[in-house]
């Protein structure tokens, strides 16, 4: 019998007016890897925070190695070896990678660091994770995902007991997952116990061994990961059975060409050509920094391109500008919703019409009667919950700030719609939603592009998929053929 | 309780220039006695406030977009003295003040220009800014104040329409109503705020942002030009050093108002109630007998409680 390392008792969190947890007891095992599962704003952050001691919980108890605490301080957390690793780095761009890994911790006398030591166990443990990064370098050099693995080091760096991963695979291409997973089952060895976040559920079977499910702030069940499936894990998170996760799509792609690309490069793409038609949802597949984002910069002329040529509309496009693309109605979703694609302390409303106000306008006055049936119109449309127009939009969740950048393209008028990681950070409930949308406005004679590093989601939505590798555009499948491991072959460069 | 409480915070957030001015009128009205409230006193507030509103308007376009300048004061000093210069040298009046104008634009523009094009922050480039128009206004003024300004001129800072309100407040309430009008009802207005939420959306969503920070840099120029010739006419002189601590009580004003530092926020009417707070402390500690090392040290506090209630509030509203 594995010793118990955690034990929650009825733990509960109010926020004014919210109940944020309520009673949830669980506990974790030594050498366990624990997945917490929710929907945004299940309570799972909330619960995180009361471990690692940014919360200070309303009622319950915590007991930690065997001791009952009612609360929790991060220095606490530290000694017991209780650390985090979030979304959002926590690192110092312009200081070398082992300063950062021993950061706060450094060996040495007390008043010299002992640099080589550093230096000496930094690659030691790098070796141990089987990657190649020079640990003198600065950190702003490494790729987001090398950043991610610097973090995870320098939990390890601790002597750690419990170890907080939160949705670590997001930057993460496939090799690298499984490097991180490699470290995980090394470390799970080692008797530390892991509580993992992922949206991504096919991870949660591959490294989790048990999983406790939230919703609403309640736990709402518990269970052996090989003893369930994921309809099941799907249902507890949402509370209702989620039959078709993907639209039945009949595509409704038709002959007209309302984008085309030739030999485009530019921005790291590389000679890429490909043709878009009216009613069509045309995937673009590829790991992360295979230049996806950096293409649909280039059709998007937010970033210019070097050589080739664009077509919308079978007419030559010269645009060198975002608002050349817009005029021409083409759109762009951004992957970064929050820092590229909305203005979180704006409102609904004003979001919503940022980039077609001039149409409600005369002689630069805005019509605001104009503007608001506009805006109410796309609001109903796309089911954008929010308890006014005049809310902020960073209190509204991933899944509604996605709708409300639709609606905003749709109010341009656009017909080629450029989807850029369009499901990221949104929970299962709402990725339907947004799969529905998508699907929709292809029927409604729309052109999609839809960039994703989930392959699932391509299947499922795409009339055909086109392939990216290093810059360069590597293959296109179509619908008959859709096949994840093809896909994965194809992105990683081995066929 | 709980929700009374909360509804208090708001209001306290949201009106927390007003109160400020009403917690000054209250304890000058107690200092200084009914002397404080007479027409005479109030009148002298009104004037105080009438120049350094008008530019704090303009400046407040720059500000909104997330452009701190420093060197309103300066660009401001040297409206007035360019003008009175080319009067000196026989240039129509008119055509001179026209001038003035025209050259505070054209630095504002300038310094926009290279904060665009060496990606370097308009609140460093403006200082430097400041500190070479400062330069210039001494060389052409030759380190005097110019007078024998004409008589005609004198209407715009001196006169009164019915021997009490001041044309040039007047002028400053147009002013106000107009800037209002642009932040809240038209797509310039959207853009502006749009443009100081975050560059990087702006122009994703199809806004050229470069076009939108040298239109402001313009608005900016001509308000701040004009509240330098209102200055000009009421001094009925034009001198290199009348920009005094203008720069910084323009963004004080403008932070007092709830104009953001850091751009994307603000409201006229905040901006308006920002600029009496500062008149009414230069006024009311001047009849206390304060003098103006002393008073300086009062508004350098006053931007400081502006900044900080400016990020108390941002944060107050992060939480929510």
């Amino acid at each position: 019998m594995a010793k118990t390392v955690l034990s929650l008792k009825g733990l509960s969190k109010s926020f004014p007016g919210v109940r944020a947890l309520n009673q949830v007891s669980f506990t974790l095992q030594e050498g366990e890897t624990l997945a917490l599962l929710g929907e945004n704003g299940a309570g799972k952050s909330t619960l995180i925070k009361c471990l690692t001691g940014a919360n200070v919980p309303s009622e319950g108890t915590i007991e930690l190695l065997g001791k009952e605490y009612t609360s929790i301080s991060p220095i606490l957390a530290r000694k017991n070896g209780v650390s985090a690793v979030y979304q959002e780095f926590n690192l110092v761009p312009d200081l070398p990678i082992v300063e950062n890994v021993f950061m706060g911790n450094n060996p040495g006398n007390g008043i010299v660091v002992d640099y080589k030591q550093m230096l000496k166990r930094c690659r030691e443990v790098f070796d141990s994770f089987g990657i190649d990064i020079d640990p003198t370098a600065n950190v702003s050099t490494l790729s987001p995902a090398m950043m991610q693995i610097v973090e995870i080091a320098k939990a390890i760096m601790l002597d750690l007991k419990i170890l907080i991963l939160d949705e670590p695979t997001a930057p993460l291409t496939q090799k690298e997952t499984e490097i991180l997973f490699h470290i995980i089952r090394e470390q799970k060895k080692k008797g530390t116990a892991f509580i993992y976040i992922s949206h991504r559920l096919e991870e949660i079977f591959e490294i989790c061994d048990r999983a406790v499910i939230l919703r609403d702030g309640e736990k709402v069940g518990e269970t052996l990961i090989r003893d369930t499936s994921r309809a099941e894990l799907i249902r507890m998170m949402i509370g209702r059975e989620l039959t078709n996760y993907y639209p039945d799509h009949v595509s409704k792609a038709t002959e007209e060409v309302l984008l085309k690309v030739e030999n485009l490069s530019g921005n790291g793409a590389e000679n890429v050509s490909l043709e878009l038609h009216r009613g069509e949802i045309l995937g673009v597949a590829g790991l992360v920094g295979a230049g996806r984002t950096e293409l649909m910069n280039v059709i998007f002329c937010s970033v210019p391109k070097t050589q080739g040529w664009i077509e919308i509309r079978g007419k030559a496009f010269h645009g060198s500008q975002p608002w050349h693309a817009i005029a021409e109605g083409v759109a762009y979703l951004p992957e970064d919703r929050k820092r590229l694609g909305l203005l979180l302390d704006k409102s609904v409303a004003s979001n919503m019409t940022l980039a077609s106000i001039k149409r409600f306008c005369r002689f630069g006055v805005i019509n605001q009667k104009k503007e608001y049936d506009c805006i109410d119109s796309y609001c109903k449309k796309l089911k954008v919950k929010t308890p006014s127009y005049e809310k902020e939009v960073q209190h509204l969740s991933g899944g509604n700030q996605q709708k409300v950048i639709v609606g905003k393209w749709l109010a341009t008028n656009s017909d080629v719609i450029i989807f850029d990681e369009p499901t990221r950070g949104i929970d299962v409930g709402t990725k339907h939603e947004i799969y529905e949308i998508i699907d929709q406005l292809a029927d409604e004679g729309h052109a999609i592009l839809m960039v994703s590093s989930e392959f699932e989601e391509l299947i499922g939505v795409a009339d055909r998929i086109v392939v990216m590798s290093e810059g360069k555009l590597v293959g296109q499948v179509e619908k008959d053929r859709f096949d994840k491991e093809l896909l994965l072959d194809m992105a990683s460069g081995d066929r | 309780m709980k929700k009374v409480l909360n509804t208090g915070k708001n209001l306290l957030s949201k009106f927390s220039a007003q109160l400020i001015l009403v917690a000054l009128i209250v304890y000058f009205g107690v200092e200084c006695g009914a002397a404080f409230f007479s027409v005479n006193n109030l009148i002298s507030i009104v004037r105080q406030v009438t120049t350094m509103g008008i530019a704090a308007l303009g400046v407040s376009f720059l500000m909104i977009t997330g452009n701190l300048d420093f060197s309103t004061g300066q660009v401001y000093a040297f409206t007035g003295t360019l003008a009175a210069v080319l009067y000196s040298q026989g240039v129509p009046i008119v055509a001179a003040m026209a001038a003035g104008v025209a050259g505070a634009i054209v630095i504002f523009c300038f310094t926009c220009w290279i904060s665009i094009r060496f990606k370097i922050s308009r609140l460093v480039v403006s200082m430097a800014m400041g500190t070479a128009v400062s330069g210039l206004s001494c060389i052409l003024a030759h380190n005097k104040t110019i007078y024998g300004l004409p008589e005609s001129i004198k209407w715009l800072g001196q006169g009164y329409v019915f021997n009490l309100i001041p044309i040039s407040t007047i002028i400053f309430l147009v002013l106000a109503v107009i800037v209002a009008f642009v932040f809240r009802k038209t797509y310039l207005g959207r853009y502006l705020f749009a443009v100081g939420g975050s560059d990087d959306v702006a122009r994703l969503s199809g806004i050229n942002v470069n076009r939108i920070k040298y239109l402001a840099s313009i608005i900016a120029g001509g308000l701040v030009g004009v509240a330098g010739l209102v200055c000009m006419s009421r001094t009925f002189s034009g001198s290199p050093f009348a920009g005094g601590s203008l720069s910084s009580d323009v963004i004080s004003a403008a932070v007092l108002g709830g104009v953001s530092v850091t751009g994307g926020t603000g409201k006229t009417s905040g901006i308006v109630t920002g600029v009496i707070i500062i008149g009414t402390l230069s006024v009311g500690l001047n009849m206390m007998g304060m003098n103006t090392n002393s008073q300086d040290i009062f508004k350098g506090l006053m931007l400081l409680v502006a900044v900080i209630i400016d990020v108390l509030s941002k944060r107050q509203n992060a939480k929510q």
